[in-house]
């Protein structure tokens, strides 16, 4: 089955909330990109942050990269000096951007709703699992940075406050 | 004539680029940063090593979070200075730091100036 366009409320918010994050953080001109719902689950690009939730909101958001993107945006947050290759400071920059947008993002998203997130793990190559046949619908969103685009997959338990469920509600 | 900033400021958090991040801001504005831990467990012994003027302290951290290090710390010294800065701003992670103890809570991303008219204010009436 075909992705397919994805317009809900929650994610125009999850949008507008990683928008303002990475602007802040990037200091360069973002813009939105696509926002659609994948299938089955995978990511695009070799880099990968991931970080999982409990809660209202179950599941797994994953910020993924290219390398050539992650550099620009860690030399644009590490201004002090120029990150000519991604090593420990630059990962750790990138890491903050993913803690700092998805939890902002799901913060506005939840409410007063509580939840709890683990710190970002790192993935390099692109292979990842995640636990549960049930999280194979993604919703996608992407941002367009001068030095590429960081997708945003927000991949679902079908646990406690159904996300998709939630999402599909409030679909246009 | 521009007064000068003072204190010792200990900054706790788990990623690499905050701690370098704040370093920045604070010796850049003229004021000293005597240790980095990264997560709560290192705070604490920290703290008790150093025994800093201001702690900046996040929340979501390996082996022990910023709450439960916030409360450990002011055990040790219930004048401990510490400020919050974490991507985490519920209303319910803000309420707990303050009854917790804690002296303000900063919002990732913050803009400079917002943590270094905490520092001032606090390192003023310290």
């Amino acid at each position: 089955m075909a992705d397919t366009e994805n317009t809900s409320n929650v994610m125009k918010t999850f949008n507008a909330v990683s928008l303002y994050v990475v602007k802040q953080m990037a200091r360069c001109k973002i813009e939105e990109g696509r926002t659609y719902v994948k299938e089955r689950f995978y990511v695009s690009y070799d880099f990968s942050f991931i970080i999982r939730v409990t809660g209202k909101y179950t599941g797994a958001v994953i910020m993924s990269l290219k390398e050539k993107t992650a550099l620009f945006l860690a030399s644009a947050m590490v201004r002090s000096q120029h990150v000519k290759q991604f090593d420990k400071l630059a990962e750790s920059a990138i890491q903050e951007l993913a803690n700092m947008t998805i939890s902002r993002a799901l913060l506005a998203i939840a409410g007063n709703e509580p939840f709890n997130i683990t710190p970002p793990e790192f993935i390099r190559s692109g292979k990842i699992s995640l636990i549960g046949e049930e999280m194979q619908k993604t919703f996608v969103t992407e941002l367009k940075t001068p030095g590429g685009i960081i997708e945003f997959n927000i991949s679902l338990f079908n646990g406690p406050g159904d996300f998709i469920s939630d999402l599909e509600t409030n679909q246009k | 004539m521009e007064e000068k900033n003072s204190g010792a400021i200990l900054i706790v958090d788990d990623t690499q680029f905050m701690r370098h991040m704040l370093r920045e801001i604070f010796e850049r504005n003229g004021y000293n940063v005597v240790g980095e831990a990264s997560n709560g467990e290192e705070a604490i012994k920290f703290y008790e090593k150093l025994l800093p003027d201001l702690t900046t302290l996040d929340i979501t951290m390996p082996k022990m979070d910023g709450i439960t290090a916030l409360k450990a710390i002011l055990e040790i010294n219930p004048m401990a200075q510490i400020v919050i800065v974490s991507a985490m701003g519920s209303q319910e992670n803000i309420l707990a730091a303050v009854k917790a103890g804690a002296k303000d809570f900063v919002v990732k991303p913050f803009e400079e100036e917002k943590i270094l008219q905490i520092a001032k204010f606090l390192l003023q009436n310290k």
